[in-house]
C-alpha cells in the first residue's frame, strides 16, 4: 500500500513538474522595513492586539513590541519552569487566542493564555520543525523522525496520530540523487505547516520547492511545485552539482539540505504565500486549491527572508537579513491579481 | 511397539516439545538409557535457561543503556564527596551554582570555559561553576593546563557519569539551587545562556543583548591589534596585516555551519581566486583548537591558520561572543596596515557560497 502511494506521489510530483499551474511573474513585492530586533536570532512575528509578538530565539523570550520595535513587554525568560522559555523557535496563535510556543531546546510545546500566563507544557520526543494548531486546539508538528511527515498532538499533549508519507530526495530531485535518500531521509522532510479556517493542512518543504495540501483528517489532496522563475533551475543545479546557495541543517539530521522554501503563511485575503530563494528571494502567492500561482521578485534583491506570517489583507510580516545586518522585521505587500494571471 | 521406539529416540534427541512432555513416574526407568535421557533433558533445560536468561539480561541492559536519560530539572543533584584534580576536597557551593559536564576540547566546552573566565574577569557576576571532565586525574590536569582553566575542576573516572545518568551524553549543563534541586538541565547551551541564567538567579533581572549594527566592522575600519594564536606553531601573536591580504573569519555563528564542510570548501578556493593574495583563516575563540587543526590538516590548507584568543573585533561581541555579522563566514580584504577594503559574507554571496551536501 505504501509503495503504491509512493509511486502515486512520484507521479504527482512529475505531473507537478510538467504541469503549468497558472504560474506567472508579477511586479516586485514592496518591502517596508519596520525595525531591527535586539536579538541576533529571531523566529516568527505575530500580530497581537495592535502590537506584534516577536520570538527572540537566543534571548529566550517573546517580545511584545509596537510596529517601530519599541518593547512594551515580554513573555517568558530563560529557564525550564512553566512560563520560562529556552530557545523558542516558533509561535502560533490558536483560534481561542492562546499562544502556542515551540521550544526547540526544551523539546516542549508551551501554551500561554492571551495574557501571557503559562497554561500547559508538554514534551515532544524528536526534534520538531514547523508547528500549526487546528481549530480543536490540536498541535501539528513536523517530526520526520517519527516515520511520518506530521505528528498530531491532542490539546493535552498526547500524540494521537501521524500522517503524511516521508518523501525521498530523489522524488524531488530525480534519480541522480538516489544516494542521498538514506542520509537525508529526515532532512528533506523538514517542513512548514499551516492550517486554514477549515482545518485543511498545508505543508511546504524547506529543502525543495514543493507544497502539499491535506484534508483535516490527514489525507493528501494534492502536491504542487512552488513555481517561481528559479524553480526548475534550482532543481537542475542541485541535482547535477549538489550545490545550494544556502543550506540548513537540524541537530538530529545526518545531512544538510538546500534552504529553498524559507517561509509560508496565509494572508488576510486567504492566499497562500511562500517565500522562496535560490539566487534571490521571491514571494509566491497561490490560491488555496493550488490552481493559480504568481511569483513576485522582492524589490530588495539582497533581502534573505527567514519566516513569514500574516499582517492582514495583502501584507505579510517577514523576518529577513541583508548583508551587514542582523535579523530585521519587514512588512511585505504581496500584489493582488493572481486570478487574472495565466 | 509403535509408540515405544519413538520414545527412546525422543529421549536421546529431544525436541523442544518432547522436553516438556510429562510422563507418569512409573515410566522413569532405572535403565542406563533412561538415565542418560533424563540427564540430557536436564542439561538441555539448563542450557536453554542460561541462553534465555542471557538474552533477557542483554535485552534489559540494552534497553536501559538506550533509554537512559540524564538527570533533568526537578531532580536532586548528588553532592557526593569529591576531590578536584589537585586532590583537594570540593566544598560544594551553598547557593545556586552551575555544574558543567564537558571535555574542554569539545566545542561547547571551549566556548563555555572561555566565557566563564571572561565573565569572572569583567563582571564577577557569575554563579559559581563546578566543571566535571571525564578522564583520569593526570589526563584532566593536562587538559586544564592546556586551556588555562584554574579551579573547580573535577575529573570523572565514570562515577559522575553514572550518578548524573549521562549515558552517552558528552555535554550537560545543570543549574542547582540552594536545596540541591536541579532547576535547569540541558545538553545545549551557548555562553550567553549562562549569563542570562546567572543574572536571573542573582538579581531576577536579565539584561538583554542589543546587538547594534553600528558597532560592526565596516569598510574603511582597521582590522588589527587583537590577540591570536598561530595554530601551527602554538605561538601567541597580535594580529596585524603588513601587506594586502584576505582574511576568512569563521565567526562564532559557525556552530550553525559545518566546519568540516566549510573548511573543505575553502580548500577548493585556495588555489583559485583566493590564492592570489596571501590569505589567513581566522577562527573564533569558541572553537576547539584540536578539532580545527585536525580538519585543516586533512585538507592540507596552506593559508596561515590563526585562532583568536578574544572576540574577533567588529565581528563578535566582546562579552557574549555573539556575532554582529549575519553570516557565519566573513571574508575581509585588507589593505596593507589592515584597513578593510571589502567585506564579503560567504553565506549571502551567491558566487562564493557554493554549498555542497
Amino acid at each position: 500500500m505504501r509503495t503504491g502511494r509512493r509511486v502515486l506521489l512520484s507521479v504527482s510530483v512529475l505531473a507537478g513538474v510538467l504541469a503549468c499551474v497558472g504560474q506567472s511573474v508579477g511586479p516586485a513585492a514592496q518591502v517596508t522595513f519596520l525595525f531591527r530586533s535586539g536579538s541576533t536570532v529571531v523566529g516568527r512575528v505575530e500580530k497581537f492586539d495592535g502590537n506584534l509578538l516577536v520570538v527572540e530565539d537566543n534571548n529566550h523570550r517573546i517580545v511584545i513590541a509596537d510596529r517601530h520595535g519599541d518593547v512594551k513587554g515580554q513573555i517568558g525568560s530563560i529557564g525550564q519552569a512553566p512560563g520560562d522559555l529556552y530557545y523558542p523557535g516558533d509561535l502560533v496563535r490558536g483560534k481561542n487566542g492562546n499562544l502556542y510556543v515551540l521550544e526547540v531546546r526544551n523539546r516542549r510545546i508551551q501554551i500561554f493564555d492571551p495574557a501571557g500566563h503559562s497554561l500547559k507544557t508538554f514534551h515532544v520526543n524528536s526534534e520538531p520543525t514547523g508547528m500549526a494548531v487546528d481549530s480543536r486546539g490540536q498541535v501539528l508538528l513536523g517530526q520526520p523522525a517519527s516515520g511520518a511527515l506530521i505528528s498530531v498532538y491532542s490539546p493535552d499533549g498526547r500524540r494521537v496520530r501521524t500522517f503524511g508519507d516521508l518523501r525521498l530526495v530523489s522524488e524531488f530531485y530525480g534519480a541522480q540523487l538516489l544516494r542521498l535518500n538514506r542520509s537525508a531521509r529526515e532532512a528533506i522532510n523538514r517542513v512548514h505547516i499551516l492550517c486554514d479556517g477549515l482545518d485543511n493542512i498545508y505543508v511546504s518543504f524547506l529543502g525543495a520547492p514543493f507544497w502539499q495540501k491535506y484534508s483535516p483528517d490527514g489525507r493528501l489532496l494534492f502536491e504542487h511545485r512552488i513555481e517561481f522563475p528559479d524553480a526548475q533551475r534550482e532543481i537542475t543545479e542541485f541535482a547535477s552539482s549538489l550545490k545550494a546557495h544556502s543550506t540548513v541543517k537540524f541537530d538530529e539530521d545526518q545531512s544538510a539540505i538546500p534552504y529553498i522554501t524559507t517561509g509560508m503563511t496565509i494572508d488576510g485575503l486567504q492566499r497562500l504565500v511562500f517565500s522562496v530563494r535560490w539566487d534571490r528571494s521571491w514571494i509566491v502567492e497561490s490560491n488555496l486549491d493550488g490552481t493559480k500561482e504568481r511569483a513576485f521578485p522582492l524589490e530588495d534583491s539582497d533581502l534573505q527572508i527567514r519566516t513569514l506570517s500574516s499582517d492582514g489583507d495583502s501584507r505579510v510580516f517577514a523576518i529577513g537579513a541583508k548583508p551587514g545586518h542582523n535579523n530585521e522585521v519587514y512588512s511585505i505587500t504581496v500584489p493582488q491579481g493572481a486570478e487574472d494571471s495565466t | 511397539m509403535f509408540s515405544h521406539r519413538p520414545q527412546q529416540q525422543a529421549a536421546l534427541i529431544p525436541s523442544p516439545n518432547q522436553m516438556y512432555e510429562k510422563r507418569p513416574s512409573s515410566a522413569i526407568s532405572t535403565t542406563r538409557l533412561d538415565w542418560l535421557a533424563a540427564m540430557l533433558r536436564i542439561q538441555n533445560l539448563v542450557l536453554t535457561a542460561i541462553l534465555v536468561g542471557g538474552l533477557v539480561t542483554a535485552a534489559l541492559l540494552y534497553s536501559r543503556s538506550s533509554s537512559l536519560k540524564p538527570l533533568e530539572a526537578g531532580g536532586i543533584f548528588p553532592k557526593a564527596a569529591a576531590t578536584d584534580i589537585d586532590g583537594k576536597s570540593i566544598l560544594w557551593p551553598a547557593g545556586p551554582f552551575f555544574v558543567v559536564y564537558t571535555r574542554f576540547d569539545s566545542e561547547m566546552g571551549v566556548q563555555l570555559e572561555k566565557y566563564l573566565r571572561l565573565q569572572l574577569q569583567r563582571h564577577n557576576q557569575m554563579l559559581a561553576v563546578v566543571t566535571i571532565v571525564p578522564g583520569g586525574r593526570e589526563e584532566v590536569a593536562e587538559l586544564v593546563r592546556q586551556t588555562g582553566n584554574a579551579s573547580g575542576i573535577l575529573h570523572d573516572d565514570g562515577k559522575w557519569r553514572k550518578r548524573l545518568e549521562l549515558g552517552d551524553s558528552g555535554f550537560r549543563l545543570f543549574l542547582i539551587d540552594q536545596n540541591s534541586h536541579i532547576t535547569f538541565a540541558t545538553d545545549y547551551a551557548n555562553p550567553d545562556d549562562l549569563r542570562q541564567l546567572s543574572e536571573k538567579a542573582l538579581t531576577g533581572r536579565i539584561k538583554y543583548s542589543s546587538v547594534d549594527q553600528t558597532t560592526g566592522l565596516r569598510t574603511g575600519d582597521r582590522f588589527a591589534g587583537f590577540g591570536a594564536v598561530d595554530m601551527r606553531t602554538g605561538e601567541k601573536t597580535v594580529f596585524t596585516s603588513a601587506t594586502k591580504s584576505s582574511v576568512i573569519c569563521f565567526t562564532s555563528h559557525c556552530p550553525e555551519c559545518d566546519l568540516e564542510e566549510e573548511i573543505g570548501r575553502y580548500a577548493l578556493h585556495e588555489s583559485q581566486s583566493l590564492g592570489r593574495s596571501p590569505s589567513t583563516l581566522l577562527f573564533s575563540s569558541r572553537f576547539s583548537r584540536t578539532n580545527l587543526a585536525k580538519i585543516a590538516g586533512r585538507y592540507g590548507i596552506k593559508a596561515r591558520l590563526l585562532q583568536a584568543t578574544e572576540n574577533i573585533p567588529g565581528l563578535e561581541d566582546p562579552l557574549s561572543l555573539e556575532t554582529f555579522s549575519p553570516a557565519e563566514i566573513v571574508q575581509l580584504d585588507l589593505a596593507a596596515g589592515g584597513m578593510v577594503e571589502h567585506i564579503t559574507y560567504w553565506n549571502l554571496d551567491n558566487n562564493k557560497r557554493a554549498g555542497q551536501l
